[in-house]
């Protein structure tokens, strides 16, 4: 499922607007659009010149295919910011062919045997490039055509050249008790510059912090170099798990000048008198 | 001496570019200070298509549209002092201060201020993210992206937004191997269209997992790798899932927090955005805060993408323009008007219409503070 | 680690000027204009400084100049931010220890 692996799987695909059906792919080479979140984006309508593909307003509609008008021309396939155009054909006896977007180098040859991947990186199957377009308008992607054994038209959904980027099959190591035995976070640094770890902040809470602020006086938690940038977000949630409240009902560090790093030269050859107000606080 | 110019706008990304570059358009005259060497923000490290509507320059890459908005900013004359910080405002007319080369100070009095000053990385505490090698995904982005050199040979993603996941896959086109990416969600936070290209190029998703440490090598010099493992719905790991994932970077991608250091000088009142990053100044439909005449853009207002910072950034380039009596109301309202319209459509759909109720919230609350102060 | 040379996106690798840095004591090549991070990653290091109390290496974090973590002595100058800080030929680049030191002058 997209949401959870982050593609689609064909029960989705089945569902959606850009997909134009298998009896389309089955007579003729033809757009599927693999789109399915209403995002709000149409360069594939205006990338058409035959208006096979409608999105109209809002810009959010998904793309629908009018499998009548596409001639598999593949200018939407390079123009898709999403990469989420493909043309499929599957008219053919004994062979698919998949157009996809590609966007890595070494390009392939024509001819050449590719990996032809599935969606998820796996490989499935050898496939031979057709062709490579890489015109000016395509803006750098390149439109690949591979032929693929009768079958895998709606399955091949990448390529490598060289063996990388495919998806390894047991691709770490898995920890025993022993392993991660004494993983603890209480250690850990918060304030990177102070050096300063959660055990300690969360000690200054209990001690009676309730703000950013009251660690930083107990601990220099954001007195370093850095000024609290990398910390005072962590240290906000701490407070907050300790109290109870939500992070952003904890008080904010008070934030002053110089916001950035300069040298102290950038105060003192200021050509100004210092004023009274120039000095208050709200502390 | 300080410098008097009529809008100082500070930053130099998307918001700032566009804002120098509707306000100049109608006359203002426009001072654009950026802390960086190079102009643009985080737009050159962004060299994947845009999404949105032609309108919004969809389907051309981030790097593109900054060099567009350059050449937009030279054509029209206005002034860039780049390696210039902005690093203290005092709210009693006493201007801004900048430090030029991060030594030289310099007070300018402007009429009117825009801050859009962006955001940065939020940290991500665990054991051992101290060591050499774990770094914001922002950074990883900055070298392999700007500076053009590895920062490792395998990494490995904690966070599943649209940062982790363009920056993953940003990795695997600099040829640098993705080791997967942890999420502690369920479900992956950013497109599925950008998860499923890094998905079909073989990198893992691990949906509802944390990593426990970073695990350094002998000398301490860096990584071998990272300890990851399920959680339960309370976040909590479960014992028995750990795993070992080798690596030698680890990038952090929990999401932006709005840069509020200069509003917060400015004394401006902020209101929490919810899902737009904590604490963000109050304004109003023209980008306008709670102090006159200072007004927020981009990221520093609530953070979106490019694409919504170059719209708002046009929203406070016209409203100070018309402050300060460039255009008449009727052409402002109509040039604002567009701007909303366009706004909108980036604000829709299920990833955006969330964005949209944080965005209306805000506004609806500056409208009433205007009310209880009887201001504007 | 290395210099991305080809990239689909971003073209070959402009050819710019050489120059070299000292990084303790050692020679590196870097490209002019890019900054301090940038030539040291190219050549593999990743440690910028020990930590001051628990004596650790300490990499950058953010690259772009927030956070601190980067910072090494540079032509005697400590806490220099390497990551926004452009080479030049002949810079003396040490790993700093703890807080650094001003150089005696």
């Amino acid at each position: 499922m997209l949401a959870k692996t982050g593609y689609l799987d064909m029960e989705e695909i089945l569902d959606i607007p850009g997909f134009p059906g298998e009896e389309v792919l089955s007579r003729k080479k033809c757009v599927v659009i693999e789109c399915k979140q209403n995002i709000p984006c149409n360069p594939c309508e205006d990338a058409c010149p035959h208006g096979a593909i409608k999105i109209g307003e809002p810009i959010t509609n998904l793309p629908v295919v009018d499998p009548e008008k596409c001639v598999g021309c593949g200018l939407c396939v390079a123009q898709c910011p999403g990469q989420a155009c493909f043309l499929v054909d599957q008219s053919a006896a004994d062979y698919d062919t998949v157009t996809l977007p590609y966007e890595y180098y070494p390009l392939p040859e024509k001819d050449q045997e590719v990996y032809g991947l599935s969606r998820a990186g796996e490989y499935l199957v050898k496939a031979t490039v057709v062709r490579v377009v890489m015109t000016k308008k395509n803006d750098r992607t390149a439109v690949i055509e591979v032929k693929v054994p009768k079958g895998f038209g709606m399955k091949v959904r990448s390529i490598s050249t060289d063996g990388k980027r495919i998806a390894a099959e047991n691709p770490n190591e898995a920890l025993s008790a022993q392993d991660v035995d004494g993983i603890s976070d209480e250690n850990m640094y918060v304030c990177r510059c102070e050096e300063i770890t959660k055990a300690e902040v969360i000690q200054a809470v209990r001690n009676g912090a309730t703000s950013v602020n009251e660690v930083k006086r107990l601990l220099r938690t954001g007195m370093g170099l850095c000024q609290g940038r990398n910390c005072a977000k962590t240290i906000e949630r701490i407070i907050a798990q300790e109290l109870g409240v939500a992070p952003s009902s904890v008080p904010q560090a008070t934030k002053r000048g110089p916001v950035r790093p300069i040298k102290l030269t950038g105060y003192t050859s200021l050509d100004i008198e210092a004023s009274e107000e120039m000095f208050e606080h709200d502390w | 001496m300080a410098k008097e110019v009529e809008i100082l706008v500070i930053g130099a990304g998307p918001a700032g570019l566009s804002a120098a570059i509707e306000a100049a358009k109608y006359g203002a005259e426009v001072l654009v200070v950026d802390e960086n060497s190079k102009p643009g923000g985080q737009l050159f490290k962004q060299i994947h298509k845009f999404f949105g509507s032609s309108r919004h320059k969809a389907g051309v890459r981030g790097v593109d549209i900054g060099t567009e908005l350059l050449a937009e900013v030279q054509n029209l004359g206005v002034e860039v002092m780049l390696n210039t910080v902005a690093y203290g405002v005092y709210p009693n007319d006493e201007g801004v201060a900048l430090a030029v080369n991060g030594e030289e100070g310099l007070i300018v009095k402007p009429k009117k201020i825009i801050m859009a000053t962006g955001a940065g990385e939020n940290p991500l505490a665990f054991p051992g993210w101290t060591l050499p090698g774990v770094v914001g995904a922002g950074a990883i982005q900055t070298m392999i992206n700007v500076h053009r050199v590895s920062v490792g040979k395998r990494v490995l993603m904690i966070g599943s937004g649209n940062v982790g996941l363009i920056v993953s896959y940003q990795l695997l086109q600099s040829g640098t191997e993705v080791a997967g990416i942890v999420e502690a969600a369920p479900q992956v936070g950013g497109y599925g269209v950008h998860a499923a290209k890094i998905r079909r190029a073989g990198v893992p998703m691990y949906t509802g997992h944390t990593v426990l440490e970073a695990v350094p090598n002998e000398d301490m010099s860096g990584l071998k790798g990272a300890v990851i493992a399920a959680v339960d719905e309370k976040f909590q790991p479960v014992k028995g899932t750990e795993q070992f994932v080798e690596c030698d970077t680890i990038g952090i991608a929990v999401g932006l927090t709005p840069d509020i250091g200069l509003p917060s000088m400015a004394d401006v009142t902020f209101v929490n955005a919810g899902r737009l990053g904590a604490q963000v100044p109050m304004h109003d439909r023209n980008m306008e805060t709670t102090r006159a005449g200072i007004y927020v853009a981009g990221d520093s207002s609530g953070v979106e993408e490019a694409s919504s910072a170059i719209e708002e950034g046009k929203l406070a380039g016209i409203a100070a323009a018309e402050a300060l009596g460039k255009i008449d109301a009727a052409t402002a309202d109509a040039a604002k008007a567009n701007v909303w319209n366009s706004l909108n459509q980036l604000r829709t759909g299920p990833f955006g219409s969330g964005r949209a109720d944080a965005k209306e919230k805000i506004i609806a609350q500056m409208e009433e503070w205007k009310v209880n102060n009887n201001a504007r | 680690m290395s210099r991305i040379e080809n990239h689909i996106i971003l073209g070959d690798l402009e050819q710019k000027k050489e120059v070299q840095i000292i990084v303790d004591g050692k020679p590196i090549p870097a490209v002019e204009g890019e900054p301090i991070l940038a030539a040291l990653l190219a050549s593999g290091i990743k440690v910028a400084n020990i930590s001051p109390k628990h004596h650790e290496p300490r990499g950058y974090f953010c690259g772009i100049g927030r956070c601190t973590n980067c910072v090494m002595t540079v032509n005697g100058d400590p806490n220099v931010r390497t990551c926004i800080t452009p080479v030049e030929d002949g810079m003396i680049v040490e790993t700093q220890d703890g807080l650094g030191k001003w150089e005696e002058s």
